[in-house]
């Protein structure tokens, strides 16, 4: 009788044992192994490193700190003098403009001639804020150079009268003094000041002096060499306000830092060189003030910059693709903005701005979903018109992103939600219209999304002749010739007006995107396709980041969320800066700001 | 998925959408047949009952602070314990929110779909949950504050448009079918809270656990004060004697309240936010269910975990043929194995911890006693 033989050979038996094994390692690969291919950074709290600022009185978190760690650095500059050595002088500006990564911050060191005799000195300016022209030929030109002004012996005294009496012989005499000599001789100036107070000359180099200081002297000289960009200067295009600054950035980037200088006007704002791209080594500049931004945020921002692997760079608005967190989602990540003002706003909030060579558009990180809904103007206005302006911005950009989705799941799925009258008035509207609604609102939004990109891409003057002809006349055959309901006609240009009441560029261009998936959502399923939507759209955002910033903070009940949303608060109470920032000074101003009105003697 | 740093708020939004959403299929007229006219009464009753009880749980979590009710369960009786009660949560809340999910799809299916089949309600449902999940807990608890603040909001704005319809004497006689049918058989209308459940499981996802007392004690009376709101809006608004088990009691109250000329009918909006939170809560279900999972079997990584769960999830609310099936197995849940889970079982591996807990310690100084 042949034998059954249900011996496996051992070949089989190992590779059964090697399924196993690869089977065992696949289930602990899939369950067992925490996701590392996906990139998350999550902005840290800075509280070890929180800058004290002496010279405030108010009552910040900062004060329950231990001050006994050495991480805590105490500021307080407001008693700080020129030294009369020169080296120790060049220090402290070296430190305290940060001129090893600030690129845009020039230190000019030379030998002073006076009187045949020479002194170290050096000169302290910020490059794109003074007169080129008046700092070579009036300022270094007559300190450098020997001329017959100052050729004759370094401490000879100046005679003023002579008198002979009895062969004696009586000279007044005017002891020679550098400082007079140097102001009085060297200096052709307008305005020049002497000053002792390292705060006070800061000040001064910040809105466009420069500073000169020389050795073995206790005293700086303020030079006014103002010399901004300012013929080159245009309102901006996109971000039009009513009340506020009417100047925008331009395509230079030093003219754009000197901007920013402008309205910053503090030393403790950095302004860092980088170049991006192998071919076009583009120049770029990371703007943050040292002593309020997120070190770890400035960091990641760097990082990012050093990391990218690309030929050219040309625009703002490809660096912005190249750094954002995710490309998932079609939402703006950064803010990007053409106004100074509003960049420096954002700067004294603990933000980072990058400026690339070449684009108007300032990018800002990080930035959450209010940012995107308020105007540039709020902070100019009182803070009840700015909500009423916000909220009307909310109203706008829900209407723009649901309306017609909303239209359609109405009509097809909840008629009881209209009024009988207007039931009435929508069926015979439609009555002659031989397409379903999906398809008849699916036609105008279209066409209205193409009128729109024909009028940008079309010479200015024809833009309004093709919103005229395309709203209009092409609207009104459309209905007339039965194509289109006349209500729809009303829902396409109410979704019109609210998608150009949204204040953001890009953000507008997302729901403009998101309009047609909830036309579909609704149309397939009514509110409850709309609701899916909804909710996914939530998940979507909650789940995007900024910069290591959630870009949906839900939280209205934090301490530091108060005033910095959607809602404005009254100027006097925006005490906090926005907690999701976690910047080294928690707090923008004094627990009582109206000082003068509340502070009695 | 990292779930353990969320907000109080966060939290006890977490524990209200359990009964929220019940609020708006089944829970007030389930209340309102059991005990008539009595039924704000009741409860008040239950309310109280369930504030005092939840004063317990905080009282016997106290040695376990930032531990929920599996890592106790580990410290009780150790991996078998801990397996045990785990997958009896897992399996619980799979079959509740499956059922729950199918009696929603059938009343949203007579309210407006009509012509389509259940399978095409419940797979919006499961297609969200599938992709909320994928994205993970955080947008989930995030997006459910959102939902719980808008059907909270929903509510009470509905619970006031009725304000005018209502009728006092309606909750007359006082004591309804009787101070027994009020107050003995009248306590298993405690399931109301069965937000209690989120109550064992979120100690370890606070970021602040000492906020564990806060959460437990606001949530609590948010959910008093909404069932408060829905029982006594829908009592005083219909008569109780009226056959109000057919759909949604609120919805059916909406529809017949007179709104206005212009705004006829908007019960249909609020519908629109009832399909959010319920939506909302299919996330959560299926998001702890993960959670759980990664405890039991120690796996780090959910999301594999999360299209078997939606498809469970699925094929569960397929099984009851019909509304009043899916009506059927939900109380029946809640009834027998609910409320002797929720508010016995529980309670007492708490209580038989804390015990061990002593016990280990009784010769310590320096722990809390």
């Amino acid at each position: 009788m042949k034998e059954n033989n249900f011996d496996i050979n051992p070949k089989d038996k190992k590779s059964l044992k090697e399924v196993f094994t690869s089977v065992k390692q696949y289930i602990h690969k899939v369950f067992y192994e925490e996701e590392n291919n996906s990139y998350n950074f999550t902005l840290p709290d800075t509280t070890n490193s929180i800058v004290v600022d002496k010279s405030t009185n108010y009552n910040s978190d900062t004060s329950k700190l231990d001050l006994n760690n050495e991480a805590l650095k105490v500021l307080d500059t407001s008693k700080d003098t020129v030294f009369q050595a020169l080296d120790v002088n060049l220090e402290y500006m070296k430190t305290r403009f940060n001129s090893l990564i600030n690129s845009d911050v020039k230190i000019r060191e030379f030998t002073l001639n006076a009187r045949n005799k020479q002194y170290g000195a050096f000169l302290v300016y910020i490059d794109g804020m003074i007169n080129q022209d008046i700092m070579n030929n009036y300022i270094l030109k007559p300190l450098m150079l020997k001329n017959t002004a100052n050729s004759f012996e370094g401490d000879q005294n100046r005679i003023i009268s002579e008198a002979k009496t009895n062969n004696i012989t009586v000279r007044k005499v005017k002891k020679f003094n550098i400082v007079e000599y140097i102001s009085n001789c060297l200096i052709p100036q307008n305005s020049v000041k002497k000053l002792n107070n390292f705060d006070e000359i800061v000040s001064d180099i910040n809105s466009g002096s420069c500073a000169l200081f020389v050795d073995t002297l206790d005293i700086c000289f303020s030079i006014e060499v103002k010399g901004y960009e300012r013929r080159g200067l245009t309102s901006p295009n996109n971000e039009i306000i009513v009340r506020g600054p009417q100047v925008g950035f331009t395509e230079n980037l030093r003219t754009n830092t000197s901007l920013l200088r402008r309205y910053v006007n503090n030393e403790n704002l950095i302004v860092e060189s980088i170049n991006v791209g192998k071919q076009s080594k583009t120049a770029c500049a990371i703007c943050f003030l040292k002593n309020i931004a997120n070190t770890d945020l400035v960091s990641e921002v760097r990082y990012r910059l050093n990391n990218l692997g690309i030929d050219y760079l040309i625009s703002s608005g490809q660096l912005e693709q190249l750094i954002q967190d995710s490309d998932l989602c079609s939402l703006p990540q950064m803010i990007s903005t053409e106004r100074p003002d509003r960049a420096s706003n954002l700067l004294y909030q603990g933000r980072v701005c990058i400026i690339v060579n070449g684009s108007p558009y300032v990018l800002i990180a990080p930035a959450i979903l209010s940012d995107f809904l308020a105007s540039p103007e709020d902070l100019n206005l009182k803070h009840q018109y700015s909500n009423f302006a916000r909220i009307l911005r909310v109203v706008a950009a829900v209407v723009s992103l649901l309306l017609p989705g909303i239209y359609i799941a109405i009509t097809n799925f909840h008629q009881e939600l209209i009024p009988t009258q207007l039931l009435y008035a929508i069926i015979s509207s439609r009555e002659f219209v031989p397409f379903t609604l999906l398809f008849e609102i699916l036609i105008m939004e279209f066409s209205f999304e193409l009128i729109r990109e024909a009028s940008l891409r079309v010479p200015s003057p024809i833009g309004p002749t093709i919103g005229i002809v395309g709203a209009l006349i092409l609207g009104q055959a459309a209905v007339e010739a039965n194509i289109v309901s006349p209500i729809l006609i009303i829902i396409v240009a109410i979704t019109a007006i609210c998608s150009f009441a949204v204040p953001d560029f890009s953000l507008s261009f997302h729901f403009r995107i998101m309009k047609f998936i909830y036309i579909l959502l609704g149309a397939m399923a009514g509110f409850l396709g709309i609701a899916a939507g909804v909710c996914v759209h939530l998940i979507v955002i909650c789940n995007m980041k900024s910069f290591g910033v959630y870009y949906l903070e839900t939280n209205p009940l934090k301490k530091n969320n108060v005033g910095n949303g959607i809602v404005l608060s009254p100027a006097f109470d925006r005490e906090n800066r926005s907690g999701f920032l976690k910047s080294k000074r928690p707090k923008i101003q004094d627990e009582i700001s109206m000082k003068w009105k509340y502070y009695k003697k | 998925m990292n779930v353990n740093k969320i907000s109080s708020i966060e939290a006890i939004a977490l524990i209200l959408i359990l009964t929220i959403n019940r609020l708006s299929i089944s829970l007030p007229q389930d209340i309102i047949l059991s005990c008539g006219s009595s039924s704000i009464l009741n409860v008040i009753y239950i309310s109280i009952v369930a504030i005092i009880f939840t004063l317990i749980i905080i009282k016997l979590f106290k040695r376990f602070l930032g531990q929920d009710i599996i890592d106790v369960s580990n410290f009780l009786g150790g991996k078998t314990l801990k397996n045990i009660i785990g997958v009896f949560l897992i399996l619980y809340i799979l079959s509740i929110s499956s059922f729950l999910l199918r009696y929603f799809a059938e009343t949203l299916k007579i309210l407006y779909y009509f012509d389509s089949p259940v399978i095409y309600i419940l797979l919006f449902f499961i297609i969200v949950c599938i992709i909320s999940n994928i994205f993970g807990g955080h947008s989930i608890i995030k997006t459910n504050l959102i939902a719980c603040i808008i059907m909270f909001v929903g509510l009470i704005i509905s619970f006031l448009s009725v304000t005018p319809n209502m009728t006092i004497q309606r909750s007359l006689p006082i004591l309804g079918y009787g101070a027994e049918q009020t107050f003995f058989y009248g306590l298993t209308n405690l399931i109301a809270f069965n937000g209690l459940l989120i109550l064992y499981l979120v100690p370890p996802m606070l970021s602040n656990k000492s906020d564990f007392k806060k959460v437990a004690i606001i949530s609590i009376v948010l959910t008093a004060i909404l069932i408060i709101f829905a029982v006594g809006s829908i009592l005083l608004g219909f008569s109780f004697s009226t056959q109000i088990d057919k759909i949604s009691s609120l919805y059916m109250l909406l529809s017949n309240n007179v709104f206005g000329k212009y705004l006829q009918h908007p019960e249909s909006l609020f519908s629109f936010t009832w399909i959010l939170s319920f939506m909302s809560y299919i996330n959560i279900a299926c998001m702890i269910c993960i959670q759980l999972m990664k405890k039991v079997t120690n796996i780090k990584n959910g999301k594999p975990l999360v299209i078997p769960i939606a498809i469970i999830i699925f094929f569960l609310a397929l099984i009851p043929k019909n509304l009043v099936y899916a009506h059927s197995f939900e109380d029946t849940l809640y009834k027998f194995i609910g409320i002797p889970v929720l508010f016995i079982i529980l309670p007492l591996i708490l209580i038989f911890a804390n015990r061990k807990y002593e016990k280990i310690h009784k010769n310590d100084y320096d722990v809390p006693k």
